[in-house]
C-alpha cells in the first residue's frame, strides 16, 4: 500500500482523538541534531473543524481486534484497515518535521493482535526516531489498555507525554460500551504513568542525566453524550482525576455518532455546547482556584446552557460581590464574571501605579460586559448598573435567549424608571434602539 | 516646554538610525510631530521635516541613557517594537521612550499611561502575530539542498525568528524570506545573518518534494471531523492574510491530488469542503 494512502487512512481513524497540544515540556535544541520543544506549544494549522494541528496524529494501525460500540475503528466497522511500520512512520515524522508542518507526533493506536505487540511497534517507531534520526521534537504516546508495566515505563522514556484514555465517564458506562476495557486496565497504567513520574523528577534530583519519563505529564480524554452520565460527575471525575492521578490536562469529547448501537443515542445533535461548559469548568478547577462542588450540586447536576459556569457561581453567591478592584485580591478578582488570569494579571499591574475608575479599565481591555454587574471602582459600581440577581440574570442571559427565542413579552414593558429591575446600561440601550 | 514648529524627523530605518532620530529630538527641543523611516511622508501646514544622519555615537548615548535610567528589559522591548509593521510604530516608540525616561522603572507598570499603553498594544501585536505565523512557516526542500520558505506576516518578523529556527533547524541549511519587508534570514548550519532589501527568486523544489507536500495537504484535510466543520473557527485561528504560503490551504496545488479508492469529486470520503479550498457553509 502506498504511504500516503497509509497516512489518510491512519489519520482518519485517529481524528477523534481530541488531544493535540504539544505544550508542557521545554527541551533545548543540540548542535547536530534535529528539534527542539517549548513548553507553551506551537499550533501549525488548523482544521476545516477550526481544531489546531499541531502534532502529526495517526495510528500505529487501525487494525484493532476489539469492538468497543462508540469506536470507529471497532472489528465489527465495515472499513478500509491499514498498519504503518515502525520506520516508514519515524520518517514521514521527520520530513513533515523539516518542513515545519508539525510539533512532532501523536501517536495512538488500535490494537494489533495484543495490547503488549502494539506497544512494541509503538517503541520500536519512537526509538528510531529519537535515536537514529536523534528527534527532539514532541511526541505524545497513548498507552494501549491492558499492556505491561514494563513496556508503558519503555514507552514513557520516549514520549513527554503519555495519556490514558478513560473513554467514558462511569464504570457503568464502560462495562456496556466497550467491554474489552475493563476500569482497572485504564486507571492501572494511569497510576503507574503517575508514580513514574514522580519516581523520575527524585531520579532527576539525584542524577541530572537520568532519561525523563513523560515530562510533559499525562492526560486523558473521555466522550461525553454518548451514555447518561451527569455534569456533576463529570466535573468531579476531573477534580479527582486531576488531584489523585495528577493529570495535566483532562479532554471532553462531544459524541459523535460512527455506528449504530442499541445502546448509543441515535440523531442527537452533536452536544457540543455541553462539551464547551465542561471545558469551561475545567478551566475554572485548574487555574481559577474553584473545587467541584462549588460548581454543581445534587439539586443541580447539569451546568447551564445559558450562563457560564462561573456566571452561574457568581449569581449565587451574591454575597461575595460586588468586588472592589483597588483592593480586591488575586484570588477574588478571579472569581468575577468576566475578568480572566490576563484581565486579573493587567489589573493588579496597573494598580501599583494609581487607583483605577472604569474609564482605566477599559483603557486596559478588561472587559466590562459580564464583569460591569460584579465590581466596584473606588466604591461605585458603573453608574445605570444595579446590583440585583434578577435584573443580573436577565443581562447576562440576553444574547442567549434573544438567539434562542426565549425572549420574554414582559421584557419590553420594563423600561420604567421606577419599577425596579431594570438592570445593565447595556439593556436600557438595547430598549431605547428598539432592538427587541 | 519645546516652542516652534512641529518637526518630522526622517531616518535611514535602521535601529542606529532611529536612536540618532530620538537623540535630535531631545537636542533640538522641538515638539515632535513624527519619526518615520518613510521620506515621502506628508508634513502639515506650518510643519516641517528634518533628515537625520545615522551617528552611531548619538545611537550609542541614547541606548546607554535608557540602559542606565530604565534598565535592559526596557532595550528589549524597543528592539521588538522596531519590527513592528506599523507605519506610526517610530512615533509609538519615542513617545514611549519620553515617558520611559521620565519615570524609569516606574513605566514597566504604569498601563493607564497612554504612551504606555500604545507600546503595550505594538508588542501585544507583534506577539501575537509572532506566536501564530511561527507556525505557518512552510519549509520546501530546493534542488540545491536548502531548505526554503517565504511568510508575507504584517510585521517584519524575520528578525525575531531566526534564532529560535536556527535553533530547531540547526542540522540544516535554510532561508526564511520575507518580500514585502524585503529581509531575507539565511542559516548555513553555522550561523545565521539578515539579508535586507534583496529581492530573492528562490531555486527549483527538489525532486521529491510534492510528494510531501501533497502528504501534508492530505493528512489536514482528513484530520478534520466531519460532525464538527466551521469555517468561522478556523479563519478565527488561522485568518485568510496567511492562506497564500501555506500549501494546505491553496485552492489546488499544481501537481494532481493524490486520489484514494474511496474518495468522490466532492473531496474526502464525501465530505464537502473538508478543507479550506471548497465552499464551505457557514
Amino acid at each position: 500500500m502506498e504511504i500516503a494512502r497509509k497516512l489518510e487512512i491512519l489519520s482518519d481513524a485517529a481524528k477523534y482523538d481530541v488531544a493535540c497540544t504539544s505544550s508542557g515540556v521545554d527541551r533545548a535544541a543540540e548542535k547536530g541534531k534535529m528539534g527542539n520543544a517549548v513548553s507553551c506549544g506551537i499550533c501549525h494549522s488548523f482544521a476545516a473543524d477550526g481544531r489546531c494541528i499541531s502534532l502529526l496524529k495517526v495510528l500505529m494501525s487501525n487494525a484493532c481486534v476489539y469492538d468497543c460500540a462508540y469506536c470507529a475503528n471497532r472489528r465489527s466497522n465495515d472499513r478500509a484497515r491499514a498498519t504503518f511500520s515502525p520506520r516508514e512512520l519515524a520518517e514521514l515524522t521527520v520530513a513533515f518535521y523539516r518542513r515545519n508542518y508539525i510539533e512532532g507526533l501523536f501517536l495512538s493506536s488500535g490494537v494489533l493482535r495484543n495490547p503488549d505487540h502494539t506497544m512494541e511497534q509503538m517503541c520500536l517507531c519512537l526509538d528510531i526516531l529519537r535515536g537514529e534520526y536523534g528527534f527532539r521534537g514532541y511526541v505524545h504516546a497513548k498507552t494501549i489498555p491492558g499492556s505491561s508495566p514494563e513496556l508503558i515505563h519503555r514507552l514513557g522514556l520516549l514520549a513527554d507525554r503519555l495519556s490514558v484514555n478513560l473513554e467514558l465517564p462511569s464504570e457503568e458506562s464502560l462495562r456496556l460500551l466497550a467491554p474489552d476495557k475493563p476500569r482497572g486496565n485504564i486507571l492501572g497504567p494511569m497510576a503507574r504513568i503517575r508514580d513514574g513520574i514522580v519516581q523520575n523528577r527524585t531520579e532527576l534530583v539525584r542524577y541530572s542525566h537520568a532519561p525523563a519519563f513523560a515530562p510533559a505529564g499525562s492526560s486523558t480524554q473521555m466522550i461525553i453524550g454518548a451514555t447518561p452520565d451527569s455534569d456533576l460527575q463529570i466535573v468531579r471525575l476531573a477534580e479527582s482525576l486531576y488531584k489523585k492521578y495528577t493529570l495535566k490536562r483532562v479532554f471532553y469529547s462531544a459524541y459523535i455518532p460512527v455506528g449504530v448501537s442499541a445502546l448509543l443515542p441515535v440523531n442527537q445533535p452533536v452536544p457540543l455546547l455541553r462539551e464547551h461548559r465542561l471545558y469551561q469548568a475545567d478551566w475554572l478547577l485548574r487555574f481559577y482556584g474553584f473545587s467541584a462542588s462549588e460548581l454543581l450540586d445534587e439539586s443541580s447536576p447539569h451546568l447551564d446552557p445559558l450562563l457560564d459556569p462561573k456566571e452561574q457561581w457568581a449569581l449565587r453567591h451574591l454575597e461575595s460581590f460586588p468586588v472592589e478592584v483597588n483592593t480586591a485580591d488575586r484570588e477574588l478578582l478571579l472569581r468575577v464574571p468576566g475578568i480572566g488570569v490576563t484581565g486579573a494579571e493587567r489589573i493588579l499591574r496597573a494598580r501599583r501605579s494609581q487607583r483605577l475608575d472604569f474609564d482605566t479599565l477599559k483603557k486596559l481591555r478588561v472587559v466590562l460586559k459580564r464583569a460591569q454587574y460584579f465590581i466596584t471602582c473606588k466604591g461605585r459600581m458603573l453608574p445605570g448598573v444595579r446590583f440585583e440577581q434578577e435584573g443580573i440574570y436577565r443581562s447576562l442571559t440576553y444574547d442567549a435567549r434573544r438567539s434562542r427565542g426565549l425572549l420574554m413579552e414582559p421584557e419590553v414593558t420594563q423600561l420604567s424608571l421606577f419599577g425596579g429591575g431594570l438592570s445593565g446600561i447595556e439593556e436600557v440601550r438595547k430598549c431605547l434602539t428598539g432592538q427587541l | 516646554m519645546p516652542d516652534g514648529p512641529a518637526l518630522t524627523y526622517i531616518y535611514d530605518g535602521t535601529l542606529e538610525g532611529f536612536y540618532t532620530a530620538v537623540f535630535e529630538a531631545y537636542a533640538r527641543k522641538k515638539p515632535v510631530k513624527a519619526i518615520t523611516a518613510n521620506p515621502e511622508i506628508q508634513t502639515g501646514l506650518g510643519e516641517e521635516a528634518a533628515e537625520i544622519e545615522t551617528d552611531g555615537e548619538k545611537a550609542l548615548r541614547v541606548e546607554k541613557g535608557i540602559r542606565q535610567k530604565v534598565g535592559d528589559y526596557c532595550l528589549g522591548m524597543i528592539w521588538r517594537g522596531f519590527w513592528s509593521g506599523d507605519d506610526k510604530k517610530d512615533t509609538v516608540i519615542y513617545r514611549y521612550i519620553r515617558a520611559a525616561m521620565g519615570q524609569g522603572r516606574k513605566v514597566y507598570n504604569n498601563l493607564s499611561h497612554p504612551d504606555v499603553l500604545a507600546m503595550e498594544y505594538l508588542l501585544k501585536n507583534i506577539g501575537w502575530e509572532e506566536g501564530r505565523v511561527r507556525g505557518f512557516v512552510r519549509f520546501s526542500k530546493m534542488e540545491n539542498g536548502v531548505y526554503y520558505a517565504k511568510i508575507e506576516p504584517r510585521n517584519n518578523l524575520v528578525p525575531l525568528f531566526m534564532p529560535l529556527f536556527a535553533d530547531r533547524y540547526n542540522d540544516m541549511p535554510f532561508v526564511i524570506h520575507d518580500p514585502g519587508h524585503k529581509m531575507a534570514g539565511v542559516y548555513d548550519t553555522t550561523g545565521w545573518r539578515l539579508i535586507e532589501g534583496a529581492d530573492l527568486t528562490p531555486p527549483e523544489k527538489a525532486e521529491g518534494e510534492d510528494s510531501f507536500i501533497r502528504m501534508w495537504r492530505l493528512f489536514c484535510k482528513t484530520v478534520a471531523v466531519e460532525g464538527r466543520i466551521s469555517a468561522k473557527r478556523q479563519r478565527g485561528f488561522m485568518p485568510k492574510h496567511y492562506w497564500k504560503n501555506l500549501p494546505e490551504m491553496m485552492p489546488f496545488y499544481d501537481i494532481k491530488e493524490y486520489s484514494g479508492e474511496d474518495k468522490d469529486e466532492k473531496g474526502l470520503n464525501g465530505i464537502q469542503g473538508a478543507h479550506g479550498y471548497l465552499k464551505i457553509p457557514e
